[in-house]
């Protein structure tokens, strides 16, 4: 009993007397976090009394809305770190991105698991969320396909997370058999991840009348997959750059003069994809032969904005960065190609669907809040989670069972 | 003109154009954002033969031209012209302490006594104390140091001096210094005390033939990495 209630002490509250810990839980970051959430989390229970209707702005026109735009059609790209640094490390061996590993596998678990939350609040009745494995499969909806990824996907994140979560509750035999089914888990998930990402794209091959042409494309699994390898590869550089710069006691002191290093090798691969995705932009815009609409207001210059403007000179950025070793630069990339993703998600998923429709809304504050509250706690999970498990930094009952 | 386009555009020629000129630019894009790293290598294999005779000056994987003077703190000496010498970190102390990012030396007109604490570099934001090799007073400073410190690890011995020094003393002072076989010698044994201390596990931190690697301290000692400096660099 004596043992749990250490490890509680050590392990949640960080070792700090409760009180001490609660007193220093008041900072301005939190104050304003608590703000949100006092207003968000009562608007998602509402949704569960009253219904969608009453929090989303969703409707046929915009099936999506900025909800699931944001939650799941910018989610799951930005949490495509997972798959891109365990392929990395453990499928092609690059073992010196190491100390980015578990950072970018729990950026992508929390990534996705937020994503599930968006759309179970939008879906609603939770309970029946084993349904599509247990009950009734369905294999007509889109669900069906979204629920198995989703499911599996989550398992092999957790999967090859556990490590650190062994660690933390000090259990070494199930940390040693999580080890030795990395390299499994990490192709299986390279799999589903190459599946899932491009089916949000191949989700809107079903409307080619209703997208706007120029981004509307045969092309578009191929689109939503290759971006999400460089939107993956920029989040892995914004999430170090956020942990080294606020909460630089938890990184292993070694790990701060290996970042810079690292950071310069994945600006030159997320400058590789992005000068390949440009060009495979533009044969979308031949292949459907949409030249004459690229001068066209708004979406012609939307569409040149995005291309231009947030894929190819942040890929320049990328490229110049890397060969003057300048880190600033690639982290201001790594921030610009972010933006150029979202921008093309929100875009596919409301602005250039029903383009022709005569009016339309955007923006509802209740839905605004909601999407707020939940960003609030994902980032609030993940801070806890950096802030206690051996994610930036080797456990130390653990160092010398690396490798 | 315009049929032309058409006819490419409905041939689908305008896309088998774009995909090959895509092919030629990321030829081109893949050199640019390698041409970095290979300038790099490129000059720094270049400086480093850059010492007369680099292959009979090299002791256990560390160099040590003949033609200076070395204090047991591993600074050097040499002769510039008249009582006037150029002081610097040797080929040891640079790659013990690793990569070099900044420099603290004293101003000019500044006295500096052998065997005494004077000079530094900041190394992992750290500054790291050096000896004075001789008695003198500092008359330059290298200006080149202050933007490109790195000149401290490409090229010890050359680029890479820290001050000058009016050194009146000298002849006296070289009594304290290690040249010729002597230096040979001497650090033929501070090789070996260091050797004494690699683990096996390290791989390759000195060889037996050609350079040894750089940062040799923090991958010996690690955290304690300045300790193990100290004590090399014998100002503890």
């Amino acid at each position: 009993m004596n043992e749990i209630k250490e490890w509680v002490a050590e392990n949640i509250f960080l070792g700090l007397e409760v009180k001490e810990y609660l007193r220093r839980l008041i900072t301005p970051f939190n104050i304003v976090a608590a703000g949100i959430l006092i207003i968000g989390i009562p608007l998602i229970i509402i949704r569960y009394m009253q219904g969608l209707g009453a929090v989303i702005h969703g409707s046929n026109d915009q099936p999506f809305s900025l909800f699931l735009g944001w939650g799941l059609f910018c989610g799951v790209p930005l949490a495509a770190t997972g798959y891109i640094m365990a392929s990395a490390v453990y499928l092609f061996g690059m073992k010196d991105y190491k100390p980015l590993l578990r950072p970018a596998v729990l950026t992508g678990f929390v990534g996705y698991f937020f994503a599930v939350m968006f759309l179970l609040v939008d879906l609603g009745r939770p309970w029946r969320l084993p349904y599509p494995m247990v009950r009734s499969f369905g294999p007509a909806s889109i669900l069906f396909l979204v629920a198995w990824h989703v499911a599996l996907y989550l398992t092999v994140q957790f999967v090859e997370f556990s490590p650190a979560v062994f660690e933390w509750i000090n259990t070494r035999k199930l940390r040693k058999w999580a080890e030795g089914i990395a390299v499994g888990a990490t192709i299986f998930g390279v799999i589903l991840s190459t599946l899932h990402q491009s089916a949000l794209g191949a989700l809107y091959l079903l409307a080619p009348t209703k997208l706007h042409p120029l981004w509307y494309s045969p092309y578009l699994p191929t689109y939503f997959f290759i971006s999400s390898i460089y939107a993956g590869l920029s989040m892995i550089i914004i999430e170090s750059t956020l942990i080294y710069k606020f909460l630089p006691s938890r990184v292993d002191p070694q790990n701060f003069k290996v970042i810079d290093r690292l950071t310069l090798g994945l600006g030159k691969a997320a400058s590789f994809v992005m000068i390949t995705y440009f060009f495979l932009k533009i044969i979308g815009v031949a292949h459907g032969a949409d030249w004459h609409l690229l001068f066209t207001r708004p979406y012609g210059y939307q569409f040149l904005i995005e291309v231009f403007g947030f894929v190819l000179i942040p890929c320049f950025m990328y490229v110049f960065g890397v060969r003057t070793g300048d880190v600033k630069l690639i982290r201001m990339a790594a921030f610009a190609s972010v933006a150029g993703v979202i921008m093309n998600r929100l875009t596919i998923a409301m602005f250039a669907l029903n383009w022709e429709l005569p009016h339309r809304e955007f923006l509802a504050p209740k839905e605004f809040l909601v999407i707020l509250a939940i960003i609030t706690i994902e980032i609030l999970v993940y801070r806890w989670v950096v802030n206690r498990l051996p994610v930036h930094r080797a456990h130390p009952k653990f160092t010398h069972e690396e490798e | 003109m315009q049929s032309l386009f058409d006819l490419l555009t409905y041939t689908k020629g305008i896309e088998y154009i774009i995909a090959v000129s895509f092919l030629v630019v990321f030829v081109w894009f893949w050199k640019f954002a390698k041409g970095g790293e290979m300038v790099t290598v490129a000059v720094e294999r270049e400086e480093r033969v850059r010492v007369p005779g680099v292959l009979e000056n090299l002791i256990g994987g560390f160099l040590l031209p003949r033609e200076y003077f070395y204090h047991q703190g591993h600074t050097w000496v040499k002769p510039v012209e008249g009582d006037v010498v150029a002081i610097g970190l040797d080929d040891f102390s640079q790659k013990l302490v690793g990569r070099i990012e900044g420099i603290k030396v004293p101003s000019v007109g500044t006295l500096l006594k052998q065997g005494e604490k004077g000079l530094s570099v900041i190394v992992n934001s750290i500054p790291v104390d050096l000896l004075a090799p001789v008695d003198g007073e500092v008359i330059a400073v290298n200006p080149a140091l202050q933007e490109t410190p790195g000149k401290i690890n490409r090229d010890p011995y050359g680029e890479g001096w820290l001050v000058r020094v009016r050194a009146p003393r000298f002849r006296a002072n070289r009594s304290g210094l290690f040249s010729g076989e002597l230096a040979k010698m001497w650090l033929d044994e501070v090789r070996g005390r260091l050797m004494t201390r690699l683990s096996p596990a390290l791989g390759t931190v000195a060889l037996d033939a050609g350079p040894a690697v750089s940062g040799i301290a923090e991958r010996v000692a690690g955290e304690k990495w300045n300790d193990l400096v100290k004590e090399f660099l014998m100002v503890e």
